[in-house]
């Protein structure tokens, strides 16, 4: 099964993205804009090319919004 | 005017004003409201990105250059998640400043000071700038700068509530206490509530939703503006004495009358 959990919801994909950068332009979400988690580790943006995507794993994809 | 800056971590501001960016109708009126504060500080928020539908980029709106980013732990009910979502906004803005709030009640959204002391001290030796908001607590106060924090922020009132200066008499000691900076931060609803908290002695303040909802936002971000400059002078000017009787202002002789 190729499923991953992201933000909180169960995604399946006909073939994961090998890493985290691609997986971000299949979401077609703007990496410059964003933070990862994956299971729990902080991944640095400059590292998201390098980010293997395995089965399985639970993402947290954060950004900024407007707070007070 | 003399040089008159705040200074936080070794870092000086001009403005005594730090903006939260929430509420706004638009990027637009909230970019136009922060540059017409000529605030120098603004807080931000984490939250999930929206997998479904396109995330706007509210960040390309602020001029970072002008306005350092201060990133709140909001949404975090206990220590842990607080320095979780602190070290998630490093990881994505480089900066390691941060307001830390830790707010486990929905409705009143009263800070937990057992847990945000906890988590200052986590944060301060993670080499975080910490900026802790606290319910006006005085012994809370005391202890958060002993553990490094780098200034203390005590509520006026609950967040988003306008209801202004309720804490009044516990913000006075917090003050008379600090050996770093004190922040007056919620629920200050005009621009009256942030001047009486700057002639307190209040080193600055943190206003948010007077200025997002207000019905002009440009035009309540210049008003506090101005607020903060007038309290700020105040308060430095040194106040005159209060009297229970009147004291003429004009002088008592030579006036147009015989006497008898």
């Amino acid at each position: 099964m190729n499923k991953l959990t992201i933000n909180g919801t169960e995604k399946e994909f006909d073939k994961l993205p090998s890493t985290l950068d691609k997986l971000l332009d299949e979401m077609k979400i703007n990496h410059a804009t964003i933070v990862a988690e994956i299971d729990g580790q902080i991944i640095p943006r400059d590292t998201f090319e390098q980010t293997p995507i395995n089965a399985d794993q639970k993402i947290e994809l954060i950004r900024f919004v407007g707070g007070g | 005017m003399m040089q008159d800056k705040l200074i936080i971590a070794g870092k000086e501001f001009d403005s005594r004003l730090f903006i939260g960016t929430g509420k706004y109708s638009s990027n637009q009126v909230m970019a136009e409201s922060i540059a017409a504060s000529k605030s120098e500080m603004v807080t931000v928020a984490l939250r999930r990105v929206d997998i479904e539908n396109e995330n706007d980029d509210m960040l390309a709106a602020i001029d970072q250059e002008k306005h350092l980013l201060l990133p709140n732990t909001s949404g975090a009910r206990d220590a842990k998640e607080a320095v979780r979502l602190a070290k998630l906004a490093r990881a994505a803005s480089g900066i390691n400043w941060l307001k830390l709030e830790v707010t486990p009640d929905p409705y009143y959204l009263l800070p937990d000071g057992t847990e945000t002391l906890k988590a200052a001290e986590e944060l301060v030796k993670d080499g975080f700038i910490v900026l802790p908001y606290i319910n006006a607590d005085p012994i809370l106060a005391k202890k958060l700068q002993d553990v490094g924090t780098a200034t203390v922020m005590p509520l006026a009132s609950p967040i988003g509530s306008n209801q202004g200066l309720n804490t009044r008499a516990s913000i006075e000691i917090i003050i008379k206490q600090a050996t770093v900076p004190v922040v007056v931060d919620a629920g200050l609803g005009l621009p009256s509530h942030a001047a009486d908290a700057m002639e307190m002695g209040a080193d600055a303040v943190l206003v948010n939703t007077a200025i997002a909802a207000a019905g002009d936002p440009i035009l309540m971000s210049k008003a506090f503006k101005q607020a903060v400059k007038a309290g700020r002078r105040g308060y430095l000017a040194g106040k005159a004495a209060i009297s229970s009787e009147a004291n003429a202002s004009s002088p008592l002789t030579g006036f147009l009358r015989d006497e008898n």
